[in-house]
């Protein structure tokens, strides 16, 4: 049936070439439909209980969609300067949908005094009028840095710093399109007019992350697709020597490419910076399996060419296709199935990134398996060699080619020292297991741009003179209102506040209580310490020295809820996430029962979302490997088989868990995923090898080298095709984008990894089981009939008997070939399936028939019991397919398949037992048994 | 007692402290031909007709929104007395919430000119503190307005150009725009208000102000005018709107009296506020004017204008 399938696009090209036209013009449209979505939300879960919370504080103290404009120079308190910075923060106010600026033109001072204890109390502008003259410019800088509410916040210390805080209308209810967008776009054209006026200029905000986000997505797309194209097609034609073997998967990858985003168009589903990998997974990925057909396909004109009577080569390249067919047609589905499920796995977290990542990703690996089985057998109908001409998998590609060069050095190991690999193995995944218990997790969007990046080092600036740019509010809610207008309730924030200072990592922490202290202390006249006011009185005259919107930040209108705005400059959301964890005991602590509290930002939703990363995906992981066991154990019908198919994806990801604990490599959106997509892809290999074996070993009783041909074979597609991997995903290391560079770094090493894995440690397992396919149980032919009948199977189901004629070796013969030759020792017996052959002794130069054999008959069965020379010949006399059971193999198989070798035993015994009683009987007839 | 549409009212009494300023003008009626006046002549002739009885007892109401449509509200009394054409005493007391029940601003336009403010805070010190912050943009005691909006502009220290005149919501207005200095600078000047006379009566109902790039910044307007003699008008609401913030104050005034009695000159000393300043609340926010009889009204006016030409010809 898969070969079938393999064959259809071969047997109607025109249809499938229309249909291939159609489709891929039809989902080319969905391109043009494509979206980007460089959000925070989508690194939030869905499900995060805190999003309401989140929206509710949101309303209550107002967006934190602000973007800061950073202004540094050493002579900004000169006219000059401020006259420039007051255009600007004129010309901000003009910019459609910004809703408010703040900064040195908007912001006020109170400044008390006390001579003579007569107190006064003066609230004016930092400046009201453009200072003329140098002096009146440094009173301004002298107003602008006594009010310590501004300090680290609009101003830095020394006063060389201030900056303009821009609030934008909320993107979801702002009546202008792309509101964020073009508002960092005239920000950005206005800053740049201005820029030669001060010694740094510079805006940073989400707009500015959006627009860099979409920028590096932008340019990612470009360069990575086109350079892991260039990097496979080289990988290929080194190690393959074949243009067609090259230019195969780029014609499967681009289709795969079109159809995936034009359904990602139509369908509406955006793309993130994730997305940005997709091409090169596609073409890196999806060229393991042309790859692997392509090595079948020089395979089979190799033997075809042996076999080519007319010598045209057309049937050659035909005899190619079926052999290909027949030969990957089985593990490509699996393959297919099985990195179908790495990808999909992801789709279990509830981050909106991951999630439609795992979706488009998902939907590619299945459109390139489709487009795969359609294409490459059309297009190696078309333009296939008709000859082997050296690019056959046999022994001449293992001669001095890399691949060649690794097996022999595998080999020497698995040969000479198979236990000490084995243990030396263990032992390095004891180690990379004790490193991966350093692994931490992150999902801050800062961490996804490297450190040189410029907006990540205007970030660094802004962190070190005024503040970070990370905000986060810690909440109390009170059960009554006025509540906070209580200087018990005041003095709760000025000790949480004080903890946090304590704690060290937030940069800055503002509340009601400072601006009351800060009141306080000018009312005070300087004379007395920032202290809270000591009464609720007290405190309600202070607040009328402010307005309520300079207050819509710090407290509710009803002073029922208060907030704390925090900003800092973390990026460790594991760091971040513990000092939040001891923050929120001690908040609800000092707020005490009667008070709610809550800690809550995007920022540190998106940073929490971290754990609920590292679960999903432990989740993810874990149902991949119970899903590929089950799998592998049904297809080889063995737990071993599954258990076996698991161990070159197990070395991998535990050796890469611990390389990334040892080189301090977090988990994190991109690195995270490593783990459940290798594991999809490096089983393929692990497929395709344990499916050679089993093929393998159904005409031979020498394990050992049905082990060896198989790695033989399959190593060369492995090697290259993991290569190829490694480079395509070490492509990504030239992302603009951290996360995505350790993913590549990360998959290009699990590769690498799984080439070690599958090469050396399976085949050592390997030949230590002996396996059946399911595939081959379900697509065995043979004549029930003569099983039936065959005493060798009585008693037996029928899948018994599938499965014993499959632990058997099956062998073809040719007619007048020697099945068994007499005088020599032979510890096999044979079941004749199809075809006739005759029983012939020799004696002293003449030949006597002694017996003919038809199918379901049995013979050699005394060799098998016993080392004893054969007592005829038997010839076929027709084409004979026979089944052997060697002696040997079956003792070996006993322990793999008992209920089977058992029975199958029982019955020789019985054949035996039959025959002892019919030689008793007739002792005095001819004897007929060969042996 | 006929109402017509705008007009509030502290900050109106407040106007009237400019009002006496320029009293040497002062005319109940204008006697200028007002389809030729300049933006100067007309603000003057305003001023002059709405010129205010001097003794005002005002108990309002405080009610402020912010951008989310909260509103709180706070009552207070309000004094004025002139003592003098020159010299003019403001009180602003609060009675409500309980909290700030007693904190006093109080302004004094002294016979030199200058401008005095002060403050008590109940809950600070027995004492009044100095107020030296005078800017104009400065917001006022949690409200939208500033001080200059509640005091009144000096007309000496503005430009005023007459704009072609306008009809809003079927009321014909004189129009206008009002800039630094006294004589415009052409472009260079930015605009920092336009005001709206009511050509009806010259009662000033609505100003609008711009910020340094021309933005509109706040709206003043007056409503629930009332005709308190034949020729002055005062507004029982003010209303400051400011569209940056998106937040407004409102003053509405529940009960007015004209009559010196209601403001003696104790009460603008520091100790009948630490004595007095606090009291338990009467009246209810919400009730509607109280006014005196028409008549007395009138007759008091007459005879505080003549008490006020008195001052005016007294040295200073």
């Amino acid at each position: 049936m898969i070969a079938k399938l393999f064959r259809l696009s071969v047997q109607h090209q025109p249809i499938t070439l229309l249909i291939l036209t159609l489709v891929t013009l039809i989902l080319g449209g969905g391109l043009t439909r494509l979206s980007i979505d460089t959000s925070f939300d989508s690194l939030i879960p869905q499900d995060d209980h805190n999003r309401l919370v989140y929206q509710q504080v949101m309303d209550e103290f107002g967006s934190d969609n602000k973007t800061i404009i950073y202004i540094e120079d050493e002579e900004l308190w000169t006219p000059s300067k401020l006259a420039t910075l007051e255009s600007i923060h004129s010309a901000l106010k003009r910019i459609p949908g910004i809703n408010r600026v703040e900064g040195l033109f908007s912001s006020r001072t109170i400044k008390g005094t006390r001579l003579d204890g007569k107190s006064t109390i003066k609230t004016e502008s930092i400046i009201t009028n453009l200072p003329e003259t140098a002096l009146e410019a440094q009173a301004a800088k002298l107003r602008a840095l006594s009010n310590p509410l501004y300090i680290g916040n609009l101003f830095s210390e020394g006063g060389d710093v201030t900056a303009i805080i821009v609030t934008l209308e909320d993107e979801l209810e702002s009546t202008h399109a792309d509101i964020g967008k073009k508002a960092y776009e005239t920000i950005e054209t206005l800053l740049g007019e201005h820029k030669s006026h001060f010694s740094r200029l510079f805006q940073v905000g989400p707009p500015r992350v959006n627009a860099e986000l979409r920028r590096s997505l932008t340019e990612d797309f470009q360069l990575l697709g086109p350079l892991s194209a260039f990097v496979l097609v080289v990988s290929i034609l080194i190690f393959m020597r074949s243009a067609l073997a090259a230019a195969v998967p780029i014609v499967t990858s681009t289709l795969t490419i079109i159809w995936t985003f034009g359904i990602l168009g139509w369908s509406g589903i955006p793309l993130n910076l994730l997305s940005a990998m997709i091409p090169s997974l596609i073409i890196v990925i999806g060229s393991t399996e042309d790859t692997h057909m392509m090595a079948a396909f020089f395979r089979g004109l190799s033997t075809a060419e042996r076999n080519d009577d007319n010598g045209d080569g057309t049937n050659t390249r035909q005899t190619a296709l079926a052999y290909m067919a027949k030969h990957t047609g089985l593990p490509l589905l699996l393959t297919v199935l099985t990195t179908t499920l790495g990808f999909a796995s992801n789709l279990f977290t509830s981050i909106g990134l991951i999630q439609d990542f795992a979706i488009a990703s998902t939907l590619a690996i299945l459109i390139n398996g489709i487009i795969t089985v359609l294409v490459v057998p059309l297009l190696l109908s078309r333009f296939g060699q008709k000859d082997a001409k050296g690019k056959d998998g046999n022994e001449e590609i293992y001669e001095n080619n890399l691949p060649s060069k690794i097996i022999r050095t595998f080999r020497i190991s698995q040969d000479k020292y198979p236990i000490y690999t084995l243990g030396l193995t263990a032992i390095l995944c004891i180690f990379f297991t004790i490193q991966a218990s350093k692994l931490y997790v992150t999902n801050d969007p800062m961490s996804y741009f490297p450190q040189d990046n410029p907006l990540i080092q205007d970030t660094q600036l802004i962190h070190q003179e005024l503040a970070g740019i990370k905000v986060f509010f810690v909440t109390l809610e009170a059960e009554t209102e006025n509540a906070f207008l209580e200087p018990e309730n005041l003095r709760k924030l000025e000790s949480i506040q004080a903890f946090m200072e304590k704690q060290g990592v937030f940069d800055s922490t503002l509340s009601m209580a400072d601006h009351l202290k800060y009141v306080n202390g000018e009312f005070q006249g300087r004379f007395g310490e920032r202290s809270l006011p000591k009464t609720r009185e007290m405190v309600a005259q202070y607040l009328l020295f402010f307005h309520r919107t300079d207050l819509e930040s710090y407290v509710s209108h009803d002073y029922r809820f208060a907030n704390i705005i925090v900003r800092h400059n973390v990026n460790d959301s594991n760091t971040l996430n513990q000092y939040i964890e001891e923050l929120e005991s001690v908040v609800q602590k000092i707020a005490g029962i009667r008070i709610k509290t809550h800690v809550i930002g995007e920022n540190l939703m998106i940073n929490r979302a971290a754990e609920s990363l590292m679960i999903s995906q432990i989740k993810a992981l874990g149902l991949l490997l119970l899903l590929i066991f089950v799998i592998m154990s049904i297809m080889f019908t063995s737990l071993k088989g599954g258990a076996i198919a698991l161990i070159p994806s197990l070395i991998p990801i535990v050796l890469m868990f611990g390389l990334m604990g040892f080189l301090d490599i977090p988990l994190n959106p991109a690195t995270a995923m490593v783990a459940v997509i290798a594991v999809g892809i490096a089983i393929d290999g692990t497929i395709h090898l344990l499916a050679r074996y089993n093929e393998i070993c159904r005409s031979t009783s020498d394990y050992k080298l049905a082990v060896k041909m198989s790695v033989q074979e399959v190593a060369t597609p492995l090697i290259v095709s993991s290569l190829a991997l490694s480079f395509g995903f070490g492509i990504l290391l030239f992302s603009n984008f951290t996360v995505v560079a350790q993913f590549g770094a990360l998959a290009a090493a699990t590769m690498l990894i799984s080439i070690f894995a599958n090469l050396l440690i399976t085949p050592i397992i390997m030949e230590r089981v002996r396996l059946v396919g399911l595939y081959q149980i379900i697509a065995m032919n043979v004549d029930e009939d003569v099983l039936d009948h065959s005493p060798l199977f009585k008693g037996m189901t029928r899948y018994q008997r599938k499965k014993a004629i499959l632990i058997s070796e099956l062998h073809e013969f040719q007619p007048n070939e020697k099945l068994v030759e007499q005088d020599t020792i032979g510890r096999s017996m044979f079941m004749i399936l199809e075809g006739q052959a005759e029983v012939i002794r020799n004696d002293e130069g003449q030949s006597r028939i002694i017996a003919s054999l038809t199918p379901g008959e049995v013979f050699g069965e005394i060799g098998y019991i016993r080392a004893v020379e054969r007592t005829a010949d038997v010839i076929a006399t027709t084409a004979v397919s026979a089944l052997r059971f060697d002696y040997e193999r079956m003792q070996k198989d006993l322990k793999f398949f008992p209920n089977i070798v058992a029975q199958l035993n029982f019955n020789i015994s019985a054949i035996l037992g039959e025959r002892l009683a019919d030689a008793l009987d007739e002792k005095h007839q001819p004897i007929t048994d060969t042996d | 007692m006929m109402q017509i549409r705008f007009r509030p009212s502290l900050a109106g009494a407040m106007l009237a402290v400019c009002c006496l300023f320029h009293a040497s003008n002062a005319n109940t009626k204008s006697n200028i031909n007002l389809d030729t006046a300049t933006g100067r002549e007309l603000m003057q002739a305003g001023y002059d007709q709405h010129l205010r009885y001097p003794f005002i007892y005002e108990e309002l109401s405080m009610v402020t929104h912010d951008r989310k449509g909260n509103k709180e509200t706070k009552s207070l009394r309000f004094f004025s007395r002139a003592e003098s054409v020159t010299h003019i005493k403001l009180l602003l007391l609060f009675d409500s919430p309980q909290e700030v029940a007693g904190v006093a601003f109080l302004a004094q336009r002294r016979n030199d000119g200058a401008l005095v403010s002060e403050l008590h805070l109940p809950a600070f010190e027995q004492t009044m503190i100095r107020n030296s912050g005078n800017d104009a943009d400065i917001n006022f005691l949690d409200t939208d307005f500033t001080l200059e909006n509640l005091i009144g502009e000096d007309l000496d220290k503005y430009y005023y150009k007459r704009q072609r005149d306008a009809i809003v919501d079927g009321n014909y207005y004189y129009v206008i725009d009002v800039y630094h200095g006294k004589i415009p600078d052409g472009d260079k000047q930015k605009l920092l208000r336009r005001h709206y006379l009511l050509q009806d009566n010259l009662f000033i109902t609505r100003t609008d102000y711009f910020d340094s790039t021309g933005r509109l910044r706040k709206r003043q307007s007056a409503h629930d005018l009332v005709q308190v003699t034949r020729h002055v008008w005062n507004a029982n609401m003010r209303l400051m709107e400011d569209f940056i913030r998106e937040s407004k104050t409102l003053f509405k005034v529940n009960r007015r009296v004209y009559s010196a009695d209601y403001v003696p000159e104790k009460v603008f000393t520091a100790q009948w506020l630490y004595e007095n300043g606090k009291r338990d609340l009467t009246y209810e926010i919400g009730l509607s004017v109280e006014q005196e009889n028409e008549t007395q009204i009138e007759k008091e006016i007459e005879q505080v204008k003549a008490q006020a030409e008195l001052h005016e010809v007294e040295p200073s």
